[in-house]
């Protein structure tokens, strides 16, 4: 069944942009679904969602939530949010601080006294926090506060819940332990979400699907395993961690200047006729080996002749800033693997599978 | 040898003497006016205080500027408590101030003669005032008019003669009267009505009247038709206003004695400008001056001839010896009692 | 109001090792001290002596005389109305400014403040010539336009209870909106959209999220618009008076009039004001104790601007044309008449009056004298009320007691009805041993004295905002005081000080009765020149100078943005 239908939302602001525009998004959410909308500032993310809440008006398409029209733009339909039935959790909490946690909890329930009181005990048993009842919000942490926002969201037992950024204001650490708590919670209760983040950790291991968002669209939408293994653009690839890239042309030749070529590329990454593309791989996908060693692989790219200029320890791995002609990669070794200097030539070797490749045209320079 | 002087030659000598003397005597009088006149114009100055008709005010300074133009003259026109209050406080922090004053409270003059701040005026135009016309022989009275009724004629049919005219029920919510502290003589005037007709305060009192600072914004009321009509009414601003096209008339009340005001003028003793302040009291008495203060309606004057002024009327006038400050406080309370329950 | 900030360290009153420190610290803030404790508490100490100098007969007297009873209750009542009136259309102004399209904010934040820039007598002088039960304009075109013909039957009546608070309770929605505003730009819009998204009706959302936070913002501002409206005296004299409404500033006022000044019963009659006013300040303070309940919670406040409507801009203009324009019209069209009359007609308009109004002496030296005395007022509490914003924010460090002491100095002006003050300063000064009736001198002090504690507000607040750190990283990269104050003090105080002087324009231009009571004859501000032509002259040359004194104010205010920033009238809510 289709939660959320989000079809050909624009949004237009005009004049002063203080949120990014949107350009005709379609989105179908299923129930029981997280949907993570992942990207930048000014993706456009945070302007769909406020769209979806009704905190924003769209200037075109329509938007279901269930089997009602909350807003249609052709039809000019508009149920105001209140009227939606949805839940929102905000980054800043925006817990009302002249009211007590139970207070908080119990403002989106209707009905009779002791129903409600039930409910708000069941919220504040699911994220442990029944003690926390009569106090008032400026008095906990943050870890604290986010919890209670997020039963409070849940309460009325929305038919959709909205997450903008909810852990961004939180330390790591707090950050690691409430995702597990929103999995766990999730799979307990069974949400329809749709979840704001510019995190791909955060995207990664919440999002039943993620949707990387650019500039007001949509640029790929895929379970959290495709998105991370397949990126079908170079700005996801970039997004999800490939941040090593080089341009080549034809058949593997760098265009960086240098004249070198790289070795074993698959006609499928390769540049067809006289244009060129960019090769993109994660850092922890860049293996070194010494200089002037095996030569051409079936399974693996190799790119010669790179200078280390930079050799930094991080703890879990190794990372080495290396150099050639105009291209910088970086590389990350394990602790156990052997480590190179400063000043030394070695060439690079990077797994077929671990390597997209995308069109790439050059910026022109007025 | 005393007999070779005759008496004759002796009475001869005394003759020529005495009209050396005499002739000297006027002809230094009128070098000193002379020499009054000059010093004046050196001062180049003259602060008038009074509670004077500013309509009045107006043609009088124009027409002294035009004789005068060297002698500015800077008008500072309240009503009389403020006028009395502004020159004693003045006087008691040594404050420099005014120089000639007018109001027709005859007890401001005579507080301020006790403390010897009164200077006589000496100029030519003087000598025609006497009398009642010269109370004290230091202030002449340079305007006096009875205070009469006003009504906008566009609103009122019959004109009120009378001041039973104003408990009639058209009149209700529409008429004006004048606050009580605006001067120990309006004190004076609320206190005689009360004794010349018994009752009328009380029953105006339920005619729900509106009320003003002073006289001249309750004739403008009129004019405006804000309200239809007052008794406490100067012709000076009536006319004023007539003159600009507005609806309104003065009837002087049909009584056997009419409450009135009269205006002395004085130079003030403590004055910065005290020879300007004779060049201009001598002004305000001559004829010309006259004729500005009254002329046209707008006043009597103590002299003859004076193109428009208002015919001799008899008036009473406040008189502070028969009215004590207690008597004061007691119409105030009265008053308020009455007007400010 | 609390406008002390505690420091996390403070010197305790004992001296420092050597006695040249100690001294040199106690002239940090001992001199200030001594002359704002003096100017502040001498006046009212040796005139409300007065009262008691015949045991209790002025209290007899003045609480025996008709009408006190009354006049007392109606002050209280007007008061009380002013704040309820002012609350509701300052919340409701302040709510619509927050939703004005984006196009349109900062017009539509601007509009409420308006009326802060017309002086309550000329806009007392604007509804009388408006709403004068038979010659007032709007009057005379609704009786046309619905066929009454006869004249007594007039809708609306200016000279009456709800005149007054009508007519001051426009300049007391400005001081709400100011408040009410900012409280709700701080809390921003996330408040208001977790409550949508949580199922609240716009209207349940108003009541039970926006006005509890906004308690601490209009528990504050009614505090204060309570106080002035005691004290208030422009729309009573011109509005009450002619219906025989007495407040007690009236009475006070009008036993001016009489010589030898009663003092005492003067002082007595304003004993009253002057105990609702500390009672008064005294609850605000205990009101605003807890502040814990209004800590915005949650990470760094982001504003978000709350959802636009259409309507908002509508009502906010609807508003300015009501207090605004329309008396302004009023005002010019009386002065351009040669008497003011109801039969309204274009023909007989005429430049006559403002002729004979602008070229009197009287009016040019009053212009002078207000232009001189706003300005040196402002020359002298500028920095006055940084000195003292220093020992408030403990950027200058005192004991608690002599910042308890700078609290009470700071707070009484705001207290105690501004006429009250007028008559304390004219008995305390007037006469000799300082004899300063007459000079300019006496207008200067007694207007600073009433100003600082508003020019010390707005300079805490910039302190506070900008908090420490640029002093103390001016003082690590090793600049002196004096090298500190040039080139990191001046900058940042600018705009603050702009802020605090328009303020302290505008308050000037739209004070009154302090103005009157220490004037002299040839030492007048305009102020009193326009209520010299209200007693005596003209209603034209009323509206004339009524004219002179909204363009006076526009124009200072111009001039002192311009010098300080254009942010000086947008910031000037500053909590």
């Amino acid at each position: 069944m289709t939660a959320l239908r989000i079809d050909r939302i624009s949004k237009d602001f005009g004049r002063p942009q203080t949120l990014a525009a949107l350009h005709e998004i379609n989105l179908a959410v299923d129930a029981g679904e997280m949907v993570v909308l992942l990207g930048p500032s000014g993706s456009g993310k945070t302007t769909l969602l406020r769209c979806v809440a009704g905190l924003t008006e769209p200037t075109g398409g329509s938007i279901q939530i269930g089997d009602r029209t909350v807003v249609d733009c052709e039809r000019g339909i508009r149920i105001p949010t209140h009227k939606r039935g949805l839940g929102m959790v905000f980054q800043n909490f925006a817990l009302w601080p002249h009211m007590t946690v139970r207070a908080n909890v119990a403002y989106p329930l209707a009905g009779r006294a002791e129903i409600r009181d039930k409910r708000v005990d069941e919220m504040l048993e699911l994220v442990h926090c029944s003690h926390l009842g009569d106090r008032l919000p400026s008095t906990l942490s943050g870890g604290q506060q986010q919890r209670i926002a997020l039963v409070r969201a849940l309460a009325s037992a929305p038919a959709l819940l909205l997450f903008d950024e909810p852990l961004s204001n939180l330390d790591a650490l707090l950050r690691i332990e409430l995702r597990a708590q929103l999995r766990q919670i999730h799979r307990v209760t069974g949400f329809t979400g749709l979840y704001v983040t510019h995190d791909q950790v955060e995207a990664l291991s919440l999002g039943s699907r993620v949707a990387v968002m650019n500039h007001g669209q949509i640029e790929q939408i895929g379970p959290p395993e495709q998105i991370y293994n397949a990126p079908a653009t170079d700005f996801v690839a970039e997004f999800m961690g490939m941040g090593n890239r080089l341009i080549v042309t034809g058949d593997g030749a760098l265009s960086d200047g240098s004249g070198r070529r790289i070795m074993g590329l698959p006609a499928r990454h390769g540049a067809t006729g006289s244009g060129q593309k960019a090769i993109r791989f994660r850092p922890e996908s860049l293996a070194l080996e010494a200089n002037g060693a095996s030569a051409a692989s079936q399974s693996h790219l190799v790119i010669p002749d790179l200078d280390v200029v930079d050799r930094a320890f991080i703890g879990e791995y190794v990372e080495y800033s290396l150099q050639s002609a105009s291209s910088s990669l970086k590389a990350r070794m394990g602790r156990g693997a052997q480590l190179i200097d400063v000043g030394g030539r070695v060439n690079g070797l990077v797994p077929h599978l671990e390597a997209a490749s995308f069109d790439y045209a050059p910026r022109q320079s007025n | 040898m005393l007999t070779t002087l005759s008496t004759k030659r002796i009475a001869k000598g005394f003759a020529v003497a005495a009209v050396l003397l005499t002739g000297t005597t006027a002809h230094a009088q009128q070098k000193s006016w002379d020499d009054v006149v000059k010093a004046a114009k050196q001062e180049g100055n003259v602060v008038l205080y009074s509670s004077l008709v500013p309509a009045a005010l107006e043609r009088l300074i124009d027409s002294f500027q035009k004789k005068y133009p060297e002698i500015k003259v800077q008008n500072v026109r309240t009503n009389d408590a403020v006028l009395v209050a502004r020159v004693q406080q003045e006087q008691s922090t040594k404050a420099a101030g005014g120089d000639v004053a007018s109001s027709n409270g005859y007890d401001f003059y005579e507080d301020q003669i006790k403390v010897n701040n009164l200077v006589k005026p000496i100029g030519p135009s003087i000598e025609k005032y006497k009398g009642d016309g010269m109370p004290w022989g230091l202030a002449p009275v340079i305007t006096a008019y009875p205070m009469g009724f006003g009504y906008n004629t566009d609103l009122v049919k019959d004109a009120p003669t009378k001041f039973e005219d104003f408990l009639k029920p058209e009149y209700k919510n529409a008429v004006g009267i004048i606050d009580v502290t605006a001067a120990s003589s309006v004190a004076f005037y609320y206190d005689s009505l009360r004794k010349q007709i018994p009752g009328w305060l009380e029953k105006f009192a339920t005619q729900n009247p509106i009320l003003h600072a002073s006289s001249i914004p309750t004739t403008q009321a009129i004019a405006s038709g804000e309200i239809k009509g007052s008794p406490f009414v100067p012709p000076g601003v009536v006319k004023a206003l007539q003159d600009q096209g507005a609806k309104l008339k003065f009837v002087i009340p049909d009584m056997p004695e009419v409450y009135g005001v009269r205006y002395p003028m004085a130079i003030l003793a403590n004055a910065k400008n005290p020879n300007a302040a004779q060049v201009f009291v001598d002004f305000v008495a001559s004829p010309d001056g006259q004729y500005a203060m009254n002329g046209d309606g707008m006043g009597m004057s103590e002299l003859d001839g004076i193109k428009g002024a208002l015919a001799k009327t008899k008036i009473f006038i406040y008189n502070n010896k028969e009215f004590s400050p207690e008597q004061i406080k007691a119409t105030v309370t009265y008053w308020n009692g009455i007007f400010k329950k | 109001m609390t406008i002390t900030v505690a420091p996390a360290e403070r010197l305790g009153s004992g001296a420092g090792p050597r006695l040249w420190q100690g001294l040199a610290s106690v002239m940090t803030w001992l001199p200030l001290i001594l002359v704002l404790g003096f100017a502040v508490l001498w006046p009212l100490f040796a005139f409300e002596l007065q009262s008691f100098v015949d045991g209790f007969k002025s209290y007899e007297d003045a609480f025996g005389s008709p009408g006190f009873v009354r006049s007392a209750l109606v002050t209280f009542a007007l008061a009380i109305a002013d704040v309820i009136f002012a609350v509701i259309l300052g919340t409701a102004l302040a709510w619509c400014a927050l939703r004005t399209p984006a196009r349109w904010r900062s017009f539509g934040s601007m509009i409420p403040l308006m009326p802060l820039l017309v002086p309550g007598v000329a806009a007392a002088s604007g509804w009388v010539f408006l709403l004068s039960p038979r010659a007032g304009y709007i009057n005379t075109i609704l009786r046309s336009l619905f066929g009454i013909t006869d004249i007594t039957q007039a809708p609306f009546n200016i000279y009456s209870f709800w005149g007054m608070v009508f007519v001051s309770g426009l300049i007391f929605t400005s001081f709400i909106f100011m408040f009410v505003h900012n409280g709700l730009r701080n809390t921003g819009g996330e408040y208001e959209e977790a409550a949508a998204v949580s199922g609240a009706s716009p209207l349940r959302s108003f009541f039970t999220i926006t006005l509890p936070q906004l308690r601490p913002a209009l528990a504050y501002g009614s505090g204060i618009v309570f106080m002035l409206a005691l004290g208030q005296f422009s729309a009573p004299v011109l509005l009450g008076v002619p219906a025989r409404i007495d407040v007690l500033t009236t009475r006070m006022f009008s036993m001016l009039e009489s010589y030898p000044v009663a003092y005492g019963e003067v002082a007595a009659i304003g004993m009253p004001l002057l105990l609702a006013g500390v009672v008064v300040a005294g609850i605000q303070r205990w009101v605003i104790g807890d502040l814990r309940r209004y800590v915005t919670v949650g990470g760094r406040a982001q504003y978000s601007p709350r959802k636009p409507s259409r309507w908002a801009l509508t009502w906010i203009s609807l508003f300015g044309f009501i207090a605004v324009a329309l008396p302004l019209v009023a005002i010019l069209y009386t002065s351009l008449s040669p008497f003011w009359t109801q039969n309204m007609s274009f023909g007989n308009l005429t430049t006559r009056n403002f002729v004979t109004v602008l070229s009197g002496q009287n009016l040019l030296s009053a212009v002078r004298t207000s232009l001189v005395a706003s300005a040196t007022t402002i020359l002298i509490v500028l920095p006055a009320g940084y000195w003292a914003a220093l020992i408030v924010t403990g950027r200058i460090q005192t004991s608690w007691w002599i910042l308890r002491l700078l609290d009470i100095l700071l707070l009484l002006p705001f207290a105690i009805p501004a006429t009250l003050y007028g008559f304390a300063l004219l008995f305390a000064y007037a006469h000799p041993p300082f004899a300063l009736y007459g000079t300019y001198t006496i207008i200067i002090v007694a207007y600073a004295t009433i100003m600082i504690p508003y020019s010390t507000r707005v300079l805490v607040s910039a302190l506070i905002a900008f908090g420490p750190e640029p002093w103390e990283a001016s003082a690590i990269c090793g600049a002196g005081p004096a090298r500190t104050f040039v080139r990191v003090s001046l900058p940042l105080m600018r705009r603050s000080a702009s802020v605090a002087g328009v303020m302290v324009f505008i308050l000037l231009f739209q004070e009154f009765a302090v103005s009157l009571l220490v004037r002299s004859a040839t030492t007048q501000v305009v102020g009193g020149v326009l209520y010299d032509q209200y007693v005596a002259g003209s209603y034209p040359a009323v509206a004339v100078v009524a004219l002179l004194l909204v363009a006076m104010t526009a124009v200072g205010v111009i001039i002192i943005t311009a010098v300080g920033g254009s942010e000086a009238i947008k910031g000037s809510g500053g909590r």
